[in-house]
């Protein structure tokens, strides 16, 4: 992988640990926003849009993640995985019920290692919802 | 009194009650906590007041283990020791550094912490460090906080930092001591036990152009670090072919060091951390810096070693660079020493060192000094298990004087990789958790160590400390076993070594020792 790889990457990281922390950081510092990712979970697909602002970035770390669980590579699949964690299989979910997961996941040690970044599951699931 | 045995033109057979060969840190210690009117002291120091390349140069060794500085770039033999260049951090040995722990062989002092506290309180007094006190509660304020929120099993511990150098510090001390004779440019080179072995009956010494006294002691005590002292005991041949003390094969084993090593990297989730406790703050001349480990409970749970993080406000990268530049500058300094010269810059002339590293993987200058960085360096600091394996041995080459040089073999095991492994996946579960933010492991290279890994220049364990002579050269109080009037002070003594820098338990000891010699009749 090139050297573009690895910066992108360091920039989605960087925004999702930024994004997971309870400071609100100023739009002005990102660069603009994708469009939601390809997903028919709308709700979830809106929570992302507003969490993740690289989606990118994201979709690199996403591509990580599936490559190590290929049995998971279905935006349905992923979606329905990320809303079974949080114990809301239909209705809306928002961004601090997302962030919360992802406290329960280091809780929990549901952690996964992606070339030496050790990010929750919930997060990884999320990036990976941005390949599609 | 000081009196440079090139110069001294008394008898060549000198007496006194106590010797103590090497006027390092411990040596310093010993002998101004000995000195009195009814006990003579004989002090023998290799080197004088200042370095001199030539006795130096009897520092020299070989290595053939993991990589190593240049043995004679990582003491000093002059007065003070390596009180000249040390860092000045200082922090005790924990509880669970002196207790057994079935998950690490060979471990467990015969004595407790609890036995050496007074002597640690002491001991700050020679370091100079103020108030005996390691508690977080003292030392955080609001302006230099704890992490906050509910880290779990992390925690923090404090080291402080004042570098004194003993050797110009307490120089007048000893020069007025009225009991006590410092021999400087004296270089020992034998122990000439009696005829069964069972003491010691004179020590040998001699100048670089060999002038030679014998020193006759009541107790004779060896404290020329954590290397010299095995060198010594291993060369002192001529009784036992195996060298004094040696009768069990464990003189020079269990070499012990304090990995460094850059292994992981903190991306912060928040722009409002305030981690100046953990990058080091100045308290009326003493710094005073945290660094992250787990509870005791974790690291038994866990069946780790002792071990910290450093945290640092430069890249990962950066910090390979930076190890890396220290091994040159330790080769530069040797060069420089060895041409009878002391080098200006400590470590400026650096050869391009980014061809060692990932360039991919180089963070931008910027972030290193941003007022609020993103990401934040970590060096772990480890505590190494005993290994008999590790050792050090003489070579076949001698020095000038005629005596075999070191021969290093340091090693490390699975318990060392297990513990650096463990430690950021428990770190990047609490650091995520608390949403401080994310860890990145670096990579490991084919050998399975990580980039940049180098040792502190600690070297301990050579005459470790242990009840059964089998197990250990050294009983509780220091004495060789075996030999009736012979002592060894310094980090050769350690049993283990936790993850705290070497000196205050050096000193600590020293005291102890002292103490002991005092009450005997």
């Amino acid at each position: 992988m090139g050297s573009e790889f690895f910066i992108a990457r360091r920039r989605v990281l960087r925004q999702l640990a930024t994004t997971i922390g309870a400071a609100a950081i100023s739009s002005s510092a990102y660069p603009s926003r994708n469009p939601t990712c390809g997903i028919s979970d709308t709700n979830l697909a809106v929570t992302i849009d507003a969490l993740i602002l690289d989606q990118a970035s994201a979709a690199i770390i996403g591509e990580a993640y599936l490559a190590q669980h290929n049995e998971e590579r279905s935006a349905d699949l992923l979606s329905r995985k990320i809303r079974e964690s949080l114990g809301a299989k239909t209705g809306e979910i928002d961004q601090q019920a997302l962030l919360n997961q992802i406290r329960v996941d280091f809780e929990r040690t549901d952690i996964i290692n992606l070339h030496g970044w050790l990010l929750s599951r919930t997060e990884a699931r999320l990036c990976a919802l941005c390949t599609f | 009194m000081f009196i440079n045995l090139t110069e001294y033109s008394g008898p060549a057979e000198i007496e006194t009650d106590i010797c103590i060969v090497g006027a390092g840190i411990a040596g310093i210690t010993l002998a101004l906590e000995l000195e009195s009117a009814s006990r003579d002291i004989c002090v023998l120091e290799s080197g004088s007041f200042v370095h001199n390349a030539e006795t130096q140069s009897l520092a020299e060794g070989e290595n053939i283990g993991l990589p190593y500085y240049p043995l004679i770039a990582t003491r000093s033999r002059l007065l003070g020791g390596s009180s000249f260049d040390w860092a000045g951090i200082s922090r005790p040995l924990d509880e669970l550094d002196f207790e057994q722990r079935e998950y690490v062989p060979h471990s467990g002092w015969p004595i407790t912490r609890a036995a050496l506290d007074e002597h640690f309180e002491r001991a700050h007094r020679y370091c100079q460090l103020g108030p005996y006190n390691y508690s977080t509660d003292f030392w955080a304020t609001s302006d230099a906080p704890l992490l906050p929120g509910d880290v779990g099993d992390l925690v923090t511990k404090i080291k402080l930092e004042k570098p004194v150098r003993f050797g110009r510090e307490y120089r007048k001390q000893l020069d007025v001591a009225p009991s006590v004779r410092v021999f400087l440019s004296a270089n020992v080179t034998e122990f000439e036990p009696a005829d069964d072995g069972a003491s010691i009956s004179k020590v040998h010494a001699k100048t670089l152009d060999g002038k030679a006294v014998s020193v006759s002691a009541k107790k004779v005590i060896v404290a020329t670090g954590g290397i010299e002292n095995a060198r010594l005991l291993l060369s002192s041949n001529k009784i036992h072919s195996t060298g004094i003390g040696n009768q069990h094969d464990l003189v020079g084993r269990f070499f012990m060091e304090h990995p460094l090593i850059p292994t992981m990297e903190l991306q912060l989730a928040r722009s409002d951390l305030n981690l100046s406790l953990y990058t080091g703050q100045d308290r009326d001349g003493i710094g005073v810096k945290g660094y992250l480990t787990l509870n005791d409970d974790t690291l038994r749970r866990e069946r780790m070693l002792n071990v910290c993080a450093t945290l640092d406000f430069i890249s990962a990268d950066q910090r390979v660079a930076k190890s890396l530049k220290g091994v040159l500058s330790a080769v530069r300094i040797w060069n420089s020493i060895k041409q009878g010269e002391m080098p200006r810059d400590f470590g400026a002339h650096v050869a391009n060192l980014v061809s060692d590293i990932d360039r991919v993987m180089i963070y931008s200058y910027e972030r290193a000094f941003m007022r609020s960085p993103e990401s934040v360096s970590i060096v772990v600091e480890l505590e190494q298990a005993p290994n008999p394996a590790s050792r050090v041995t003489l070579s076949s080459d001698v020095d000038r004087l005629g005596m075999r040089k070191t021969k290093l073999n340091w090693q490390m095991g699975s318990l060392e990789k297990h513990t650096i492994n463990r430690f950021g996946e428990l770190l990047g579960k609490e650091v995520g958790r608390a949403g401080i933010g994310r860890i990145r492991m670096l990579q490991r290279n084919e050998d399975g160590w990580w980039a940049g890994m180098r040792g502190a220049w600690h070297h301990m364990g050579t005459t470790r400390m242990h009840a059964d002579p089998k197990q250990g050269v050294v009983d509780s109080n220091c004495r060789v076993h075996g030999v009736s009037n012979l002592y060894v002070a310094g980090s050769s003594v350690f049993t283990t070594c936790g993850f705290a820098n070497p000196t205050l338990t050096i000193v600590a000891l020293a005291i102890r020792l002292a103490d002991h010699l005092k009450g005997l009749k």
